[in-house]
């Protein structure tokens, strides 16, 4: 059977009979083999599941996508293919269940008010297997001091800790923005914002990305 | 250098590259961007260049590491659910742990 267009997608799924139980037998095919793939091929995290195991997460997630594309059908405007579309909705679905398990345990709360943002950075240049030469060392010492009155006085502690759990603990943006009371865009705009401020503050004593890079 | 210290530089090193990678401007956000987001990979998929019609999508893009990370999931769910033969695809460059 040649691929249905956008509208006979919709038609099919917002009818009776056979014709519906085609299109979701189709795209939920579709769906599974689809997170399937992404599960089995760029999921280093899963690694340790049977192929039983990841066919059957790959099947879940495709039906809680299958649902959501089902209740959702109205809000299709047809800027995409119909099946991209669900595609992205099933994407959001996998995504977003795997990191909540991972992510379950998670807390903010070690995250302490005056704590600091990078507590192993200041040991950074004192190696004793391998000390730098002592002007190496200043000037390492210098830059790390600059970096720390940055965070001191350009962020805010909501900043502070979101810059923290996201750049350093590797958290993803819905997990913190979960634990702070916000959503995933206003959190971006948080972290964006601090970003910015850390780096007029560096640029502004003379540091760039590529001298601190080089430096360490 | 120690491993300790290895690790240490190294998340030094991520979180100024985080910080550095900061550009002024409008940005589009997250919402936005996952609205347009089966458009813009439509495009490339189409052969057609999404940066001239979504300009702001691949600016984000280039911010927003999670976004980046479910472009990226999506283009492989998608492919991957057209596809008769899974084994004919190419396979990722490199697996991660698919969280950002």
């Amino acid at each position: 059977m040649s691929e249905r267009t956008n509208e006979e997608w919709v038609a099919d799924l917002q009818t009776e009979g056979p014709p519906r139980k085609d299109a979701i037998e189709a795209l939920l095919t579709r769906l599974e083999r689809g997170v399937y793939y992404y599960l089995s091929q760029e999921r280093s995290d899963l690694s340790d599941r049977s192929t039983e195991q990841l066919h059957q997460m790959a099947e879940d997630f495709a039906q809680d996508a299958l649902l959501k594309v089902l209740d959702n059908l109205d809000s299709f405007r047809g800027e995409s293919q119909f099946t991209t579309w669900a595609s992205k909705i099933a994407m959001r679905v996998a995504i977003s269940e795997l990191r909540r398990a991972r992510f379950k345990d998670y807390s903010l709360d070690y995250l302490t008010v005056g704590g600091e943002l990078m507590p192993s950075i200041t040991s950074l240049a004192i190696s004793p297997d391998s000390v730098p030469p002592p002007e190496r060392y200043t000037e390492q010492q210098d830059v790390l001091a600059i970096v720390d009155e940055a965070i001191e006085s350009a962020l805010t502690e909501r900043q502070r800790i979101a810059l923290t759990a996201y750049a350093i603990d590797g958290v993803p943006l819905e997990e913190i923005a979960l634990r702070m009371n916000t959503n995933r865009n206003a959190l971006y705009k948080l972290l964006h914002d601090a970003r910015l401020k850390l780096k007029y503050y560096m640029e502004s004593h003379g540091l760039s990305l590529d001298y601190i890079l080089d430096l360490f | 250098m120690t491993q300790q210290v290895e690790k240490d530089t190294n998340r030094f090193n991520k979180i100024m590259r985080v910080i550095f990678s900061a550009r002024e401007g409008e940005d589009i956000g997250c919402d936005e961007c996952y609205e347009h987001i089966d458009q813009y990979v439509d495009m490339i998929r189409a052969g057609q260049d999404p940066d001239m019609v979504l300009p702001q999508v691949k600016d984000h893009l280039s911010q927003c590491s999670c976004c980046e990370l479910e472009f990226k999931a999506l283009i492989t769910i998608l492919e991957a659910g057209a596809s008769d033969d899974l084994d004919s695809l190419d396979r990722p460059d490199s697996s991660t742990s698919g969280d950002c």
